[in-house]
Order: C-alpha cells, then structure tokens, then sequence
C-alpha cells in the first residue's frame, strides 16, 4: 500500500514538473536553500579557521585581561596557579615621524614574553620574519610593517616617545597572541616595560593582559577564582571562545536577520505560485480519496510528493553551494589571511533540517485543509476563508520561529517585522480604499477605466493578495537598497555640519588648556567638550552581565570594555527623556542614572535596576532613574550612561573630555607638533572616520551587493509569481471578454491598465513602509534623521511599476496569441 | 435577409502529441437570424468546434466564415459584438455575483443601464431571488439560467449554446429549452444550438446532423417562410 502511494506521489509529481508554476515554485525554494546553504557553509569555514588559528596563536594557556592592574596578592595566586606568567600592557598613542603621524596601539612586554608560540621580527622591509626569543630591549622600539610604511621609518633611526628617544630596531611580522586583540586593525608598536616609566604618556585606559601557563585543572580553577574575585576581567583560554567569533557570530546574526528577509520574499513568492498547483493538487487527492484512499494515506502520498521535491532541490542546492562557498572564502580571505574552505557537515545538516521544517510549515494548512474537508468540498474548490488565515498564520509562524533562531538585535528585528506589519496593513486598506472609491466615482461613466476599476473591486481578495505581494516585495527591496546609499551619505554630511571636523575623542585636563591655546594660535574653534570617565559595568540586579543576560548584541559586546561615564545636571540638547525622571528628588541622591534607550532595550533593563560599575577599582552602584535617547539637529554625542554632576564628588576617578573642533585647511599640518608634545591626546578627523567607515562599508557592500542580488532575484520571482498565479483566471477573463465582442487590443489595454493600479498601489506601499522602516531604524540604529532621496525613490517606484506592467502585459500577450476555445479550454 | 453566417468549403482539424485529429472537411453551411437551428451528431464529431467557428470564436484551418449584415460583409469581431454564447462550462466569473455576471457584456459595451436589464434578465431566468449569489453558490441549472440571461441581455443577433442542457436533469433541461427558445423568439434572435436531445432538435426551426466529417440537414420545420435558410 505505502509503496502504491509513494508511486503515486512520484506519477504526481512527474506530472507536475513540467508546469510553469512548478518550475516558479521549484526556483524560489531552491534559490532559498542555495542562500542560506551557501551561508551555512562559508560560516562553518571560518568558525574552523578560528579554532585551528587559536590553537595555535592563543600565546598562552590562559590569558586574564583587566583595565586595572591586578593586586600584588592577586598576583601571587596567579603565580601560584601557573609555572610561567608574563604581564603585557596595552596603550593607544599616536607616534610621529616629522609631520606623518599614525595612531597605533602600544605593546609594553615584560622580560618573559612571550610564553608561548613564537614572535617573528626582522631588521629589513623583504625577508620573512625570524624567530625572535624575548620582546624588545630597553630604548627600543619595534613596529609592525604597516606602521614602518606609514611613517616612513627607517631601521636604526630614532623617534620621540613621550619625550624619551628610542630606537627603531625591528619590524614585527606576528605576534603569538595577537588573535586576543580580536579582529582589530590598529597599528602596532612594542617596547620593553623598564621604558614605560620614563615616558610620559597618558596610562588611564591602559588594558593588563596576563599570559599564564597552566594545565586543564589550573584553568578551571583559574577560571573560578576570576568569576569571583576579578569581576571587570575577561579570562579566555584555549578551549574557550574568543573575541572574533563572537564577532564573527554577530555578523553571521546580522546575516541571519537578511535571511528572515529573503524568507520572507520567498514565503510571499511560494504563496502565490503555489495557488494553482495547490487547486490541481487538491483535484487529484479528491479524485484519489473519491476512490477509497484513506485521509491519512492522502496527507502521506502529498507529503511524499513535496518530500520528493524537496530532496530533488537539495542536490543541486547542496553542489552549487559548495562551489560558491569557495568564491566567499576567496573574497574573505582579504579580511580573514589564511582562511580555507572547509566542508563541515554538522552545520550543513542543522541548515537543512531548519529549512526542511520551514518549508514544510507552508504544507501544512493543504494538509489541514485535506484533513477536514470533505471530498465534495475538495472537487468543488470552494475557497474556505479559514484557509486563509491557517496559511497566513503558519507564515507567520515560521519567520517568527526564524527570526527567534537567527535574531541578534531584538529592536532591529521588532522595528522591521513592525514596519512589514505596518506596510501590510496600509497596502490592504489603501487596496480597498482606490479600488472603491474608484469605483463608486467612475460608476455612472462608460469605458474602459470604470469597467477596469469594476472588475478589480469584485475581484478584491484576490487583487488584495496580489497587491500585497507585490507591494511587501518592493518594499524589502526598497528598503534594502535605499539604507545602505542613504547610511553613508548621510553619516558624513550630518558629522560636518553639526560636529565640526575633528573629533576630540579623549583628551585629559592637562590638554584641555594646550587645545585652547592651540586652537586659538591655528584660528581653529572647539565647539564642544563634555566630561567623562571610564567605568565597567560589571552586575545588574546583582548579577554578572553573564547572568543577566545569554543573548549576544553589539551593547552586550561592548559592554565588555569600560565605556565612558559622562556627568551632567540638565539633560544634554541633543538627548529627549523617553522614560522615568531626570535626577528625581534631592541632589544628595547621587546613585541615580540615566541609560540609552536602545541599551535599556538590548539588555533588557527597566527603571528601577541597579547598575554595578567598577571605576580604578571601586565598586559604585546605580539605580537606573531615566532614560534617554538622541535627538536630532544639536551633535551626534550621546553618551550610553550618565549621572548626576553631584555624583562626581563621589567617584574617585580621572576626568576626562570628549568634544570637537572645527579646524582651518592651515591647521591640519599643525596637528603633529599637538601630539608631539601629548601623544595620549586622541584626536579623530571626521575625515578619517569617513575613511574607516568607507573602508568598512566596502566590506558590507559586498555583502549587502550579494543580498541585493538576492533580493532582486526573489523581487522577480514575486512579480513572475504574482502574474503567473492568476494566470488561468486571466485566460477565462480575456476568453469571455473577446466572446462578448472585445478586440485583442482592448483586453490587453485592459490588462495593462489593471497591473498598472497594481503596480503604483504596492509601489505607494512599498514607498510608505520604506519611510516607517528608514525613519525608526535609522534613528534608533545609527542616531540619523532619514531623509529619502525622492528621485531615486521615484526612480524606483516607476520601475517597479513599470516592470510589473511588463511582466502581466507579456503572460496577456502569450495568452491572446491563443485561441478563444483554448482560452476558456 | 439582414444577418448571415455563410460556411464555404470549411475544414477544420486539430493536432495533439503529433498526431492529427480530423474533425470535418470541406463543410459549407448558410445560418440567418431571426430563426433557431439545432446540430446533433454523436460525441468528438466536430459539434463545438462548428460552434465555435460559427460564432467567430475560432478559426476553421481552411475554408472561409463569411458575416454579412444587409449584404455588406463584417469583421469577425463585429459578429462577436452582435451575439451572445452560452458555454458548456458556463464560464460564469466566480468573482461576481449572478445579477453582475448577466451585467459584465452590458458593462463591457458601456451601457449605464447595465444593472437594471441584467435585473430584468435575471427575472426572465426566474432567479431574481439569487441576484446576490456567486456561481459556486449556484447550482448547475441556476448557473446555466444565469449564462442563458448574459447571453441575451445585449439583445444579440445571435445567441450560440454549446450543449446547455447537457448536464441536466430531464425536468431542467426542458425548463432550460424552452427559456432559450422563447427567449430567441421574443427577441427575434438567431439561435444556434449544439445537442444530443431530440426533444431540443425538434423545437429547432432547422436541424442538422453531423457524422464523419460531414453535416446534413435533417428536417425543416413548416411554419417557416419560404426561402428563408437554405
């Protein structure tokens, strides 16, 4: 009996395979599953990479790392605990040459680094770095390449470092646990500890790195001993995750997120291919069930026979995926060196069995619908309303069930489902109100656009259906399109006009006068500077950030590191109160805080929680009073935690400045002479933001290319699914309409005149939910006011529309071409 | 004579999986308005695509349909325009009620008394009860009354029905006649009609039989004019 069903799914499906909305069904799944196949892939690739890599590159067994110090006491237990430790600090300065200058992260190494792995330098630009025992001597100096470049260094030639003179000496080539430093590209320089207390460099935001040895036993004691007593430490060993998979897996989310998206396209093209075939296949199962089969054997033969399909996509799905990982891995390689295609099949079955449960969600209400309907009711066809909300439901369904898997950033993810939300709602009641006003005003007049307008109020539902998909298609693509043009454009303009050109991003009290009298000797202006200092945030509620919440975000990710804690008795003008009361009651209550909106949101915080920070290693607690958010027109600052002006008497801490300037075309060249004489002096030229986000940006649209691409492609597959599932409702129309005398011209201006209204209703849509999605995820995401380009949006529009009248005028044209008998055939 | 439909010398076949399928060679046959004509002939012989043909719905793969209206010789289309089909199927669009569906040709010509002549059809038909009913809440005799009324609401030359009551019960299927041939008399309209029953072939002013590929008149009902069919 199984085996006669299973023939009987194959015979079904054979049957099937030929058919034009077959073949649009088969294309939409297989480009779904080639996508996140593809992705699958190339993400297990690179996981690989970075474990073999931390293997090897780790430099130790443990690493503790703290922006304090640790206690002399503490240190004892760590030498306890391990036969060999080295302790590394970390500083950002900037080093100059003449009048080139390079912000570079500085290694100061003890005598014992390093521990593990091997530190490869050499003394000349072309040879390949050799093995090299210890770190470098006192008076010396070591650059990586790129800095040797950049600064047009010479071997052998001195430099000026916090006012002590060192010797360029050696050119690094790898550092052993340069993996710890994440995924960071920050030029690099190294000297020996003996040296750091001659400089004079700023050594507030100095990051402790211990690099110890020690067996399995020793770490997981270790680690323990950390979790309880150095709470602001980041302990990483070599079994254990590191900072570029985690980066790592927040890209692979913010992916995941565009995968809701294309799923989504491709629910919206499975829906409205799938129409006919459904209706054909509903016809044979009745036939069969009318014939004796049982209703569990009709579910079981139409599972077997979408079973079958989806096994036959996989393959070529799986082949061509394979291939193309190896084009992404190539293009990575870029970013990630020595990164290798690896098969991985674990990940790969985890995608398919996500996939093969989202797909079959889709088959579920045909299968409910098999279940509870009679055979008659299945011949008849008669459309069943609770069909269609069991079809939406599983929909929605499944992108919720994906976008829980896949989703990194709660508000993104909501601010976009929300926005979709919104732009259904609005095409259907915009659907609803053209086509009936239309209808009632053109009632009492003849001719083509009230008969147009006529037919499509009758056929509301199923011209609702269209309009939707079409319209929630465009809309993703719009909106993919427009946000990564709009984000760069509109970042620098915003930065020129209200920020000035030159960012303060740290400067201590010290500095704040020789800005002064710099800006003034240079006709430059500081525009504005705001306190702060830097603090760890280390419990919530009472509990580690760990505790507190499991969900990777990027505030979760930077979290990890002190952030600035800025002080302030009004709120700022470029902030607006969105929750609680700016600093209730007397200023004597000095714990209180104010917490960035979108930070409250990632973390999950209300008013009310407390907040543990660690500031030079005192413990102060906050209880969260507010918060706040940005607010367009006055700076782009905005400070993720600030405090009442009265709490700073309490907190024994460094103050330090943020702020900006607006410097002269002269004064540029000036600038190295400033950082001569304070290297710890962190000044950012918007210029050089706009280069490191253009640089960054070159990377995401290749990304966002390939996704464009995709999207595009399933836009199409949308409008060809639109028009091809009304396709035998079109012919029996136009068959009627040439019988009642109608000339072939007059059906096609008919047709062209109906996608037309289809078209610019889903574009109003799609333009409309573009704007809602641009203006909330644009500000809460990246502090900016969306400001559309309307030509280009227009541009779109009109292109939207026009290949949707395209694309039904040329199914018409083919329609037409065949007889009237065929037609209503 | 006003309106005629003239078949010369027409062949008609078609191809399916390589293979030709003849329906009939070299037919010629003359139909005017104001008078009701049967075509009966056993199953696959050709019935609906003379039908067809006859109506301007389709092209015969050789020979010539000729209309021509007081002498003069139209289009194709201008024939469609002046006549009305009732279809095997029915053809009824699932989107509109009953009452719209009778309206749709009116609608299509323009006419902004569209709603009221399909009501006054829909009267004709009996189903004035059922304006508000789509075809699937029909049934199949309510569905063929509503394609009988959309065929005669535009007052056509011509009316064509391909087997209307072929899927009727006996009682209906007399019902379903006798309203189309007393819709063709009251409006003077030429109606053409394709059917197994003898009882409908027999209420026809001409009947026609169709067998091998040929057709024949069968018999000429006796109230008629002189001269007026051939």
């Amino acid at each position: 009996m199984n085996l006669a069903i299973i023939k009987l799914a194959w015979q079904q499906f054979c049957q099937q395979y030929h058919s034009a909305d077959s073949r649009l069904l088969r294309w939409t799944q297989f480009l779904l599953v080639l996508f996140l196949l593809t992705l699958s892939m190339t993400t297990s690739s690179i996981k690989h990479y970075l474990d073999t890599n931390l293997q090897q590159l780790l430099g130790a067994d443990m690493v503790i790392s703290q922006y304090e110090p640790i206690s002399a006491s503490h240190k004892k237990f760590l030498h306890s605990q391990s036969d060999t430790m080295s302790v590394s600090r970390l500083i950002n300065i900037t080093l100059t040459n003449k009048t080139l200058w390079q912000k570079v992260q500085l290694k100061v190494v003890d005598e014992f680094y390093p521990i593990q792995g091997s530190l490869k330098t050499s003394t000349e630009l072309s040879i390949n770095g050799e093995t090299t025992a210890f770190g470098p001597q006192q008076g010396e100096l070591w650059v990586d390449l790129r800095l040797y470049k950049s600064l047009n260094l010479d071997i052998g030639q001195s430099l000026i470092l916090g006012g002590q003179t060192f010797i360029v000496k050696r050119i690094i080539h790898h550092e052993p646990d340069r993996i710890m430093e994440g995924h960071s590209v920050a030029m690099r320089a190294m000297i020996n500890q003996i040296d750091l207390a001659r400089i004079q460099i700023e050594k507030n935001k100095t990051k402790y790195r211990y690099l110890l040895n020690a067996n399995e036993q020793q770490i997981t004691g270790l680690l323990s001993w950390v979790k309880s007593t150095l709470p602001a430490a980041k302990s990483m060993h070599k079994k254990g995750n590191h900072p570029l998979a985690s980066f790592w897996q927040r890209v692979e989310n913010f992916i995941g997120l565009a995968s809701v998206l294309l799923f989504l396209m491709a629910a919206i093209a499975i829906d409205q291919a799938g129409r006919r075939q459904l209706l054909n296949q509903k016809r044979f199962i009745a036939v069969c069930m009318s014939m004796g089969l049982s209703q569990f054997s009709s579910i079981y033969m139409s599972f077997i026979q979408w079973l079958i399909s989806f096994i036959l996509l996989l393959l070529p799905a799986i082949l061509l995926s394979y291939v193309l990982q190896f084009f992404a891995i190539e293009q990575m390689q870029q970013t990630f060196e020595g990164l290798a295609a690896n098969w991985q099949l674990l990940p790969v079955l985890k995608t398919l069995a996500v996939l093969f449960l989202l797909l079959l969600t889709f088959q579920i209400p045909q299968w409910v619908e098999i279940y509870q309907v009679s055979v008659a009711g299945l011949i008849r066809q008669k459309l069943d309303q609770r069909n269609v909300i069991y079809r939406i439901a599983f929909s929605v369904i499944s992108i919720g069930l994906l976008t829980i898997v896949y989703s990194d950033n709660a508000l993104l993810t909501g601010l976009i489902l929300g926005s979709l939300a919104l732009t259904v709602f609005l095409l259907m009641g915009l659907t609803w109100l053209v086509l009936t006003v239309a209808q009632k005003v053109t009632q009492g007049a003849t001719g083509l656009i009230p008969f147009s307008f006529f037919m499509m109020k009758q056929r509301l539902l199923s011209k609702t259906m269209q309009i939707l998909g079409v319209g929630l298609c465009a809309t993703l693509l719009l909106f993919t399109l427009s946000l990564m043009k709009d984000l760069g454009q509109t970042m620098s303009k915003y930065m020129r006009t209200h920020d000035g050109n030159l960012i303060i991003s740290q400067a201590q009290k010290s500095h704040i006068n020789a800005l002064k009298v710099w800006s003034e000797k240079s006709n430059s202006v500081i525009k504005q500077l705001k306190p702060f200092t830097y603090s760890q945030l280390v419990k919530v509620n009472g509990k580690s950030l760990a505790e507190h919440s499991d969900k990777p975000s990027d505030s979760m990710a930077t979290l990890q590191k002190p952030v600035r804690l800025h002080w302030t008795n009004k709120i700022p003008k470029n902030n607006q109160l969105i929750s609680g009361k700016w600093w209730q009651s007397k200023p004597t209550n000095w714990h209180q805080i104010s917490v960035e909106e979108e930070i409250m949101t990632d973390m999950n915080l209300n008013l009310g929680d407390t907040l543990r920070f660690i500031i030079l290693n005192q413990s102060y607690q906050f209880t969260i009073t507010a918060s706040h958010e940005f607010k367009a027109g006055k700076g782009t600052m905005t400070f993720w935690f600030q405090i009442p002006s009265t709490a700073r008497e309490h907190i024994e801490a460094n103050t330090l400045y943020m702020g900006s300037m607006e410097l002269t075309d002269e004064a540029w060249s000036g600038l190295s002479s400033l950082w001569q004489q304070y290297p710890a002096l962190r000044l950012t030229s918007v210029k050089e933001i706009t280069h490191r986000f253009d640089q960054t940006l070159t990377m995401i649209i290749k990304l966002v290319s390939v996704f464009s691409i995709m999207i595009i492609l399933f836009a199409l597959l949308v409008i060809a699914a639109s028009v091809q599932g009304y396709e035998a409702d079109e012919k029996i129309k136009n068959g009627l309409l040439l019988s009642f005398g109608q000339s072939k011209l007059m059906c096609l201006k008919l047709s062209v005149f109906e996608w037309c209204i289809t078209g610019i209703i889903a574009s109003s849509g799609a333009v409309f939910g573009t704007w809602i999605a641009g203006v909330l995820i644009y500000k809460s995401q990246f502090s900016l006011t969306y400001t559309p380009d309307i030509i280009w949006i227009i541009s779109t529009l009109l292109s939207t529309v026009f290949i949707v009248c395209i694309a039904g005028l040329m199914n018409n044209k083919n329609n037409l071409n065949v007889s009237i008998k065929r037609l209503l055939a | 004579m006003s309106q005629i439909i003239m078949l010369d010398d027409v062949s008609h076949h078609f191809k399916i999986n390589n293979q030709t399928i003849s329906l009939f060679n070299k037919l010629n046959l003359k139909i005017s308005a104001h008078h009701s004509h049967a075509i009966m002939g056993p199953s696959g012989v050709g019935k609906s695509s003379l039908l067809l043909i006859l109506a301007g719905l389709e092209k015969p793969v050789s020979g010539k349909m000729t209309f021509t209206d007081r002498d003069c010789i139209k289009t194709e289309l201008a024939l469609r325009q002046c006549s009305g089909f009732v279809f095997q199927q029915f053809h009824l669009l699932p989107e509109l009620d009953a009452l719209n569906n009778i309206a749709l040709p009116l609608k299509l010509k323009g006419d902004k008394h569209a709603i009221e002549k399909a009501l006054f059809w829909l009267k004709q038909v009996g189903l004035e009860y059922r304006s508000k009913h789509k075809p699937n809440e029909l049934s199949g005799g309510e569905q063929q009354r509503v394609a009988i009324a959309r065929a005669f609401v535009t007052q056509p030359s011509f009316v064509f029905a391909d087997e209307p009551t072929g899927n009727l019960d006996t009682q209906t299927a007399k019902e379903i006649a006798d309203l189309m041939f007393s819709c063709a008399k009251i409006n003077k309209t030429g109606f053409v009609v394709v059917t197994h029953s003898k009882d409908v072939c027999d209420r026809a002013d001409f009947c026609y039989e169709m067998s091998h590929g040929k057709i024949n008149k069968v018999n000429v009902q006796h109230n008629l004019k002189q001269g007026s069919v051939v």
